[in-house]
């Protein structure tokens, strides 16, 4: 790739990838991609956060954020007949495996088939989201219950070849 | 006939939909669940299991180190190893097959991908 433009615009492409196919597949919601750029959930309401370090072969964090009646609602459904058993520690569990998920996909797309890539461990929070870097891009998804953003921080995307 | 199964991840929603698809796949029997490699190992040690399912990417031990300490056995190599993992492309596939893995599967999983692993297993393998 040529400039950091189409780079950007290989980064969105992919991640919306990434969000559509995990989270309809994992929860059966469907996502629409609403916005990019816009890093903070229209609703300030209460909402649940995770994020995720890509190791290899860019450095960087993926965050994600969901407002909580969506993170709810999300975690009932994939729960089905556990419903009423659904506490904190199922959802902070549900946001950081959908985030792992939609990170693995993310590299799929964005690293060359015959390169190693490597993620480390998600964590996850209730609130505003750590401030962990130089933002690439950011994109709201309109997701059935409510919205979410998905963000990509970091600095050695510019170098990203895979066209 | 599989009839014991050790699922390791450290996301508890992970072994409950991995869990939920083997049983659709037609698996009946004793689960095991274990949130680390440690833990699997532990498990595998002390338990007649016929198949091992893990993540790759865990606290404390990870898949790939799990898979090389199955393999690396004299009690464990031949225990079938299905890895599930969202992150693997098609390099890091061919490594975990090369390293002993029976088959690897992206997530999230579905009841379909979890079914043609388990049968991909089952036609190399025999279970008395």
């Amino acid at each position: 790739m040529n400039n950091m433009n189409d780079r950007v615009e290989h980064i969105n492409t992919s991640l919306e990838t990434a969000i559509l196919q995990t989270i309809e597949e994992m929860t059966f919601e469907e996502v629409e991609v609403v916005d990019h750029n816009t890093k903070e959930l229209l609703d300030h309401g209460e909402k649940y956060w995770a994020t995720l370090p890509l190791k290899k072969p860019y450095s960087g964090e993926l965050i994600l954020q969901l407002p909580s009646k969506c993170a709810r609602k999300m975690a009932r459904q994939l729960h089905a007949n556990d419903a009423e058993n659904i506490n904190d520690e199922a959802i902070h569990d549900l946001i950081k495996e959908m985030l792992n998920t939609i990170a693995g996909r993310f590299l799929n797309e964005i690293v060359q088939l015959d390169q190693d890539f490597e993620l480390g461990l998600p964590e996850s929070g209730k609130g505003d989201p750590p401030r962990l870097g130089e933002e690439v891009t950011s994109i709201l998804c309109d997701v059935a219950c409510d919205h979410l953003v998905a963000t990509v921080v970091g600095k050695d995307f510019e170098t990203i070849d895979n066209v | 006939m599989i009839e014991s199964v050790i699922i390791a991840d450290d996301s508890a929603t992970a072994r409950m939909i991995i869990k939920r698809c083997l049983e659709v796949a037609g698996v009946e029997g004793k689960f095991y669940e274990a949130k680390d490699g440690e833990e699997a190992l532990k498990l595998a040690k002390e338990n007649e299991v016929d198949l091992m399912v893990t993540d790759l990417n865990m606290p404390n031990m990870d898949g790939w180190a799990l898979l090389k300490e199955i393999k690396a056995s004299s009690k464990m190599h031949e225990l079938p190893v299905m890895v599930i993992s969202s992150a693997s492309n098609e390099k890091i596939k061919n490594d975990l097959l090369e390293q002993g893995a029976l088959a690897v599967v992206d997530k999230p999983v579905s009841p379909s991908t979890v079914a043609t692993a388990l049968k991909n297993i089952t036609d190399t393998n025999q279970w008395g």
